[in-house]
């Protein structure tokens, strides 16, 4: 077809002529736009597909038995019962996949299914396949398991120092060791000791974040087929469906060339689906053992014993500062009680010291941190991993140091400011840094100056900083190849289809490439297709975890979409002669920046080079900075190519009579370089801040102790009593989004799913201290626990202390 | 998830309901609003061979004034009382206690007779029929009989019904004029049962002393609790704060708490004093004190 | 264990089906009928994912049994746009990103045309008490609450542009008694 006789043919969707002259004038056409959701339609319509909608021809149901044990061998099993019953199809054990996985290469410390050891009440020990829920359920009933009860460990102090004769959870890596030990970590920068003896003020104080799960809306959910060709498929409600594909090879022994990962839509994740589950292995397993398709639906039950959610953490901390509120020293020691195995536990341990060095600047640096297990559910990575925990620890004990010093907690904050383009004391390389105009942001908004210290007695402000990982410098299993890679096509209609591994979770990663792709190549958005999360189809990104899809994705669909702009704009500059400069692709048209009535339509602007260049598709890639972070070991961990700021003021209202802790509303404040879509970003500012609001007053996963029978049976798995806030529940939240361009994002993006979450927790902790004038420094802030506090009868004078030196300080000025 | 199995039957009357349940004794489960019924059934904590539906069995559903009571039929749903103008002029108590039984989806099907049944001391309820001297109206084999309330629940899921009986009806007598109540409830989220909650109904004189008091408490015990000496306390009494705060203590003292996932039991009980006063003095303003 | 026929209007269309006496609502509607809009997130009746309209009232499919809509009339989020146009409420969440991953959204936009059928212009505090039975992980709930706001705002412009005929067919469509 010759281009004249496509003339005319412009993309429904496409900009009026008349706005092309504005659009052309503007530094973007798309991005910074508020625009709607790619998937939007098909949520709103009930007509997304999740993997439990999905159904085949006969299809069959898994269910897996459980161990009612927190710690015991496993001396026999016994499936004879449950294989004669009518119904059922294959019944596996672990000993039919004794291959160990794990997340992290290096600590492979499970199994699909427990081969003959138990580790929490939970683990999974065999499963079923069988025409129908119940069926697979009675199977169940008919396994039996003999088994032989050890000692079960539920605090990790124990854990660390187990009795005589107690055996470890783990077989001991070296001898000697304690197997109870995931990892250790001690580092130091500078002279810590000094520094805190040469300090002015030094703030002590011993912190606990209690466990929570992340509770995604969607139970797991994965199915499994083997075809005849003896290619296996594995749809799964996964936010890791490369990772997902190798572990299934491995463990199965399979050539990974013929395993095959689909992630449907996912209703949820926060970090809860970021690792291989038992269930993907045993529907895999079952198909292949009946040569039918098989589903697993978690109960939500069983989602709470699933968990990796986040690490209860024991912190004690030692902040040195001088006499001006200069930060000398930090020493933190940590005790993390990660159950029943490893998952991402490695890099939590690191991560529980190595993110914890901006925004502000210390003056030396000393973290030590141990991961023990616990015969508990495995604990991992929850939206924030790793850093949530003593991010409260720190910012309650600036918030003690201000307190201490008289000097007003923002300013506090503002003098110890770590700088952009800088090095933190761990050698982490931070460009941009938006943290002051957080700061600034939240102060002017929340009407700190005026209200801080000053309101009535039951009311209060707090305020606390954080910042964040955009996507991790180094991958999970080491390798050279790029963290991301995208495909583009475009077609002769004008339409572009991406072709992403990116995993979309909700948080907008199959609409990121949309809006990338509609900037740098001019169509609609309308007319951009995005394939994502099928490992047949796309080529790899690593996943939705550490933030990192929006940067690292972003960047290879920007690589990509650029190397077919130059062709397309090549072509049409032919075609005009007219410098390539002067062409622009925007809004649906290709067209002459200087004279705007010579365009065309932006398909056939497509065919016009696909006329010269032959076929329009292209690859992208991104793949991280090697060379910025300390040479130390450990020091890769917690290197990021940028990092998110965020500063966060709570409001609350506390009730001392009944302890009840009403959160008014959160300002919060947050640096997300340049915002793609601000409509997401202010989804996920809210969402992540919801979040640390619920673990601050609500969420708590815990277990029952000896004294209550059942000791390490899960305490609460239902969404009764693991509670969630509702809509009524939930606080006023303010998003504010700050834009610091970093250099390494797309268009200077960076992340803004996780940051968020952190300084909501000490916020409203450090509210609560000036609404009533009592510090909780474990979470989560309950109204038994804040009423108990509020039982100290110095707690009223501490309060009438504070706000009358502040009424001093005002009558001064 | 899926409940067990069982036979379901729908009758059209009350008598042929009845008729089953008298036939099946034990085995049999009367399903109305059936949000605690059904969930149950899908975690195995109840078996029953049949469940007599009576949602098709007309004339349940009358939510009117009559003879000097209210009447509260089988199949009156939470969400019916919530609406009810009638509820909110004359009986704030029960609209403030429908208004916060488990959440709106809930309620649209819950009814309230189905939550005295059940007899969960946790369910908001029974402490508010208490406060309000109610009477249960229920159907057998024999035909009807009146419980007062303070004889219907007589332990942990266990009331004065017989296998065959259901309740088709409660009865409120109406409020002399000066009469106001509240129910406060604490709870750990929206949708929650109560950590504690206080249902209070007062009556005051001419003279604007109390001529009568109810307080019922709510998941401090094995059963629903009427604060007795609480209401002793306030009867023949100006409602001054004082008073409330002394009748607040007693019912405290009334309670019988236990620690749990929502509290200690020493949280608990102050909770029930702080609770008592605030749903007194609520319950004061109310009826004009 | 009793099997029952039953007739069910689902989104406009009576349907008919034989089930089990134990057979809820959800699974007849995600399994013999494939509306997979409806979803389960719970077990335990807490989480809202599985809510629909039952004679116009939104519940929690997976607290009524199958057999106990025989005769009545269902909505789903299936049967919410009409030739291919969103309702207001579907509009609103789109428009308004109401939603992020998902999963809650139909069991959300449920409770929401009941809410609005019945209080055309709800406060924030009317719509935020109404959808505090449906759980939503992602948002915050900040643009759930804009959605209904505009969908409030779209459905009374629409009241006012369209004869009474015409928005006594709209009330319906939107589950109104």
């Amino acid at each position: 077809m010759r281009p004249e006789e496509l003339r005319g043919r412009q993309a429904a969707g496409a900009v009026p002529p008349e706005e092309l002259d504005r659009l052309v004038q503007r530094e973007f056409a798309v991005i910074g736009a508020r625009l709607r959701r790619v998937d939007g339609v098909a949520k709103v319509t009930g007509r997304a597909v999740y993997t439990d909608d999905l159904t085949f021809p006969g299809m069959l149901h898994g269910k897996i038995l459980r161990s009612p044990h927190p710690h015991a061998r496993i001396v026999s099993i016994d499936a004879s019962e449950a294989l004669a019953l009518p119904g059922v199809h294959a019944v596996v054990t672990g000993r039919d996949m004794p291959v160990p996985y794990g997340i992290i290469p290096w600590t492979r410390d499970e199994y699909p299914l427990c081969v003959d050891r138990v580790r929490y009440i939970g683990d999974g020990v065999a499963a079923v396949a069988a025409v129908d829920e119940e069926t697979a359920n009675r199977a169940l009933g008919l396994i039996r398991v003999e088994y032989e009860p050890l000692h079960a460990f539920l605090e990790p102090e124990e854990a660390l120092d187990p009795p005589a004769g107690a055996e470890p959870i783990h077989a001991p890596t070296k001898p000697g060791r304690n197997g109870n030990v995931t990892k250790h970590v001690h580092l130091e920068f500078g002279d810590v000791d000094a520094e805190l003896a040469a300090s002015d003020v030094v703030v002590e104080g011993e912190y606990f974040f209690e466990g929570t799960t992340h509770t995604a809306i969607e139970p797991h959910c994965a199915i499994g087929y083997y075809d005849p060709t003896g290619k296996l498929t594995v749809w799964s409600a996964t936010q890791v469906p490369h990772y997902l594909q190798r572990e299934l090879a491995r463990v199965l022994d399979l050539d990974v060339a013929r395993v095959r990962v689909v992630q449907p839509a996912v209703g949820g994740a926060f970090g809860g689906k970021s690792e291989p589950f038992d269930l993907e292995f045993c529907v895999a397993k079952l198909a292949m053992a009946t040569g039918r398709p098989v589903k697993i639906l978690y109960t939500r039950e069983e989602v709470f014993y699933a968990h990796r959610g986040r690490h209860p953490m024991k912190m004690r901390h030692r902040l040195g500062a001088s006499a001006d509120g200069r930060l000398r020293a930090v020493d933190a020691q940590t005790l993390i009680d990660g159950g029943a195995y490893a998952s991402f536990g490695l890099v939590t341990t690191y991560y529980s010291g190595q993110l914890l060095t901006a925004p502000y600047r210390f003056g030396s640096y000393r973290f030590d941190s141990t991961r023990v297990y616990t015969n508990k559910p495995a604990c991992g990575p929850k939206r924030g991993h790793g850093s949530v925990q003593p991010r409260f620890a720190l910012e309650v004990q600036l918030d003690k140091l201000a307190e201490r010093l008289g000097v007003d907690p923002i300013e506090l904050r503002r003098r110890n400011f770590l700088g952009a383009d800088t090095r933190t004391i761990n050698e982490l390389r931070v460009q941009s840094n938006g943290f002051l105009m957080c700061l600034e942001a939240v102060e002017r908004a929340s009407g700190w100056k005026e209200r801080f210290r000053r309101l009535p007695y039951g009311r209060g402000l707090g305020v606390a900083g954080s910042c964040y990982i955009s996507g991790t410098n180094y991958p999970i299993y080491p390798n050279a190849m790029p963290q991301s890679a995208a495909q583009i096509q475009l077609e002769r209609s004008g339409r572009v289809t991406v072709f992403t591994g990116a995993s979309e979770i909700g948080q907008g990663s199959d609409s990121v490439p949309a809006y990338i792709v509609a900037e740098e190549l001019g169509v609609p958005l309308d007319y951009v297709r995005v394939v994502s999360a099928d490992t047949d189809l796309v080529p790899v990104d690593l996943g939705a975890y550490s933030s990192r899809e929006t940067l690292m994705m972003g960047n290879a669909v920007l690589d990509a979409a650029r190397k077919l702009r130059k062709r397309v704009v090549a072509s049409m500059a032919r075609v005009w002669e007219i410098p390539p400069e002067r062409v622009a692709l925007v809004g649906g048209w290709a067209l002459d920046r200087t004279d705007p009535e010579r365009r065309v339509p932006i398909s056939e602007a497509f065919n016009i080079a696909e006329a010269e260049h032959g076929a329009l598709g292209a690859t992208g890639s991104y793949d991280t900075p090697k060379d910025v972070h300390g040479a130390y070991r450990g020091g890769t961990i917690g290197a990021s190519p940028a990092y998110s700021f965020t500063a966060h003021v709570a409001e609350v209202e506390v009730e001392p009579e009944t302890g009840v802790v009403r959160v008014e509303r959160i300002w919060v404040a947050h640096d997300c370089g340049r915002a793609l879509n601000p409509v997401l970003v202010e989804g996920q500012i809210e969402g992540s801040t919801y979040m640390g609001f619920a673990e601050a007053l609500m969420e708590a996963q815990v277990f029952k102790g000896p004294e209550q029978g059942r000791a390490g049976l899960h305490n609460a798995p239902s969404l009764l009593d693991y509670r969630i806030p509702t809509s009524v529940d939930t606080p006023e939240l303010h998003a504010l989004i700050v834009e610091s361009v970093d250099p390494e994002g797309p268009y200077g993006a960076k992340e803004a799913g996780e940051g968020p979450l952190h300084s909501s927790i000490p916020a409203i902790a450090n509210a609560i201290f000036d609404a009533v004038g009592v510090r909780l420094d474990a979470l989560p802030f309950s109204p038994p626990a804040v009423w108990r506090a509020l039982q100290d009868p110095a707690a009223r004078a501490r309060w009438e202390a504070t706000h009358g030196a502040r009424r001093a300080e005002v009558a001064a000025d | 998830m899926i409940p067990p199995r069982f036979d379901y039957v729908a009758p059209a009357s009350l008598d042929e309901a009845i008729a089953i349940l008298h036939a099946e004794g034990e085995e049999a489960k009367v399903l109305s609003g059936g949000q605690s019924l059904l969930p149950l059934l899908k975690l195995r904590l109840a078996a029953p061979r049949v469940l007599v539906d009576i949602n098709r069995i007309p004339g349940l559903d009358r939510l009117d004034e009559a003879d000097g009571a209210l009447r509260i039929g089988a199949l009156v749903r939470e969400s019916d009382v919530e609406a009810s103008t009638t509820i909110h002029a004359h009986y704030p108590l029960l609209a403030d206690t429908a208004a916060v039984v488990a959440d709106p989806l809930v309620r649209n099907r819950a009814t309230i007779c189905g939550n005295i049944a059940h007899a969960d001391p946790a369910n908001d309820h029974p402490a508010t029929l208490l406060a309000l001297r109610a009477v249960v109206v229920a159907r057998g084999p024999a035909g009807e009989r009146t419980i007062p309330i303070d004889d219907f629940f007589t332990g942990l899921f266990a009331t004065a019904l017989r296998p065959d009986e259901i309740v088709t009806e409660i009865r409120v007598p109406a409020p002399p004029p000066r009469s106001g109540g509240a129910y406060l409830k604490l709870e750990r989220k929206v949708g929650d049962f109560a950590t504690a909650a206080v249902a209070a109904q007062l009556t005051l004189a001419d003279d604007g002393t109390i001529a009568r008091a109810g307080i019922g408490l709510t998941n401090v015990g094995p059963t629903p609790i009427r604060a007795r000496q609480a209401e002793a306390r306030l009867t023949g009494q100006r409602p001054d704060d004082a008073v409330l705060a002394d009748a607040a203590r007693l019912a405290a003292a009334d309670a019988q708490p236990v620690a749990d996932r929502r509290g200690s039991a020493d949280y608990k009980r102050d909770l029930v004093r702080v609770l008592a006063f605030r749903a007194l003095r609520r319950a004061v303003e109310r009826a004009g004190g | 264990m009793s099997t029952h026929s039953i007739r069910v209007t689902v989104n406009g269309e009576a349907r008919t089906a034989e089930v089990e006496a134990r057979l809820l609502l959800v699974h007849l509607v995600r399994e013999q009928l494939r509306l997979t809009g409806t979803h389960i997130g719970c077990d335990t009746s807490h989480c809202g994912a599985c809510t629909v309209l039952l004679d116009g009232r939104p519940v929690k499919s997976c607290t009524v049994l199958a057999v106990q809509a025989d005769g009545r009339e269902v909505v789903t989020v299936e049967g919410l746009a009409r030739d291919g146009v969103l309702h207001p409420v579907q509009e609103g969440f789109h428009e308004e990103h109401g939603l992020q991953c998902g999963f809650c959204t139909p069991g959300m936009m449920l409770t929401a045309v009941a809410l609005l059928a019945r209080t055309p212009n709800p406060s924030e505090a009317e719509i935020r008490s109404a959808i505090s039975g449906n759980l939503c992980r992602c948002t915050g709930y900040v643009n759930i609450v804009k959605a209904i706001q505009y969908a409030a705002h779209r459905l009374s412009e629409q009241a006012a542009a369209s004869p009474p005929a015409v928005q006594a067919e709209a009330a319906v469509a939107a589950g109104g008694d």
